[in-house]
């Protein structure tokens, strides 16, 4: 990130310096606009992360299949949108027994739904933006959760009368 | 101080700094707290949050306090280069290009080449988002935002690398493959919403 953002700056100057210092003047007034939203967005995430823990939501898992995929997705997507920090309380999820196509989706939408984001994403776009992605991602996420769901279920009965 | 009469406490607060702020400007937040409304009232949540759990739960404050410090110090650096990449795309990018491909007259390709380039920002919606904003202030549509925003991170190599640590290269093809999905299906249902309410 830090190389990239150099070379682009440095060929931009030697090309075009009006553009490269037009493009330094308008970052440097969004890091005005933004320092202090993103600075209060981490501090909220980081709360947010530590009050979500594996043993405060795991009692919230039925033990109906479908039910299961429904919780899993819904867990995934408050899950700390860094998969440092939410991968380990995915793998003690796996390791509790959430059967294969509830971990999926918990994975699917740890990775796009992201809930927590939602303070990165209105401090940047707005509650509009933020909002209809979080809805769309997670009703897709689910959708192709059930989906996955059913293949499993299929390819066990195949199996099975195999 | 018990937890009721603190969470009391501390909604009034809320309530009391929200209408102290909001209420005198109507609407028209200082600069320093950007011009969004939700913004503000994020800020003053999270100033409230923090004083609640300092009275009833000091060590997760303290603990939310320090790791949130840690984190702003190791991503300070690529945030600020975020920014600049966000604002340089601004300047540097033909409008017209992006316009074609990620503009509002490209339609649902739009939301294909957004997952496209979704998927290979970084995972961190700190260092995604200012680049996907400056893309969308160059020129690209509603939609081809909400491509890259549903595609953003998962296919990033510290999603991947994490993948391969905690499962294996069967499950990190799997989640690939079905968070891809996922994405371009989230992007279909938002062009179709979108249509339908003319937005």
């Amino acid at each position: 990130m830090l190389i990239a953002a150099i070379c682009i700056y440095l060929g931009t100057l030697v090309v075009s310096p009006d553009t490269a210092k037009s493009s330094v003047v308008t970052s440097l007034k969004e890091i005005q606009k933004l320092a202090i939203p993103i600075v209060v967005a981490m501090f909220l995430g980081g709360l947010v992360k530590n009050l979500i823990t594996r043993e405060s939501v795991s009692k919230l898992f039925g033990t109906s299949e479908p039910r299961e995929v429904l919780t899993a997705g819904a867990v995934g997507s408050i899950l700390p949108p860094c998969p440092y920090t939410a991968y380990p309380m995915i793998k003690g999820f796996k390791d509790a027994g959430i059967r294969f196509p509830a971990f999926m989706t918990m994975l699917v939408t740890s990775t796009m739904v992201e809930v927590p984001q939602i303070f990165a994403g209105i401090t940047i776009f707005g509650i509009a933006i933020e909002g209809t992605r979080i809805l769309f991602a997670f009703l897709a996420s689910l959708i192709i959760g059930y989906l996955f769901l059913v293949y499993v279920r299929r390819r066990k009965l195949s199996t099975s009368h195999a | 101080m018990n937890r009721r009469t603190s969470g009391v406490l501390c909604v009034g607060a809320i309530l009391v700094g929200s209408w102290m702020v909001l209420g005198p400007l109507k609407g028209k937040i200082p600069s320093l707290l950007g011009d969004n409304p939700s913004v503000h009232v994020m800020i003053i949540s999270t100033i409230f949050l923090y004083l609640y759990f300092s009275l009833t739960k000091p060590e997760v404050a303290k603990k939310s306090a320090r790791d949130s410090l840690g984190a702003l110090r190791k991503l300070a650096i690529y945030i600020v280069a975020a920014i600049f990449i966000a604002g340089a795309v601004i300047n540097l990018l033909p409008s017209k290009t992006i316009a074609a491909y990620l503009g509002e007259q490209a339609g649902l390709m739009a939301v294909f080449v957004g997952v496209g380039i979704g998927c290979i920002l970084p995972a961190c919606p700190f260092i995604a988002y200012p680049i996907i904003m400056g893309v969308y202030a160059a020129g690209a549509g509603l939609l081809g935002v909400m491509g890259m925003l549903f595609g953003s991170g998962t296919a990033f190599a510290c999603v991947l690398s994490c993948d391969l640590t905690y499962f294996n290269s069967k499950i990190m093809g799997l989640r690939l493959l079905l968070s891809t999905l996922a994405a371009l299906v989230a992007g279909f249902l938002a062009y179709l919403t979108m249509t339908a309410v003319g937005w």
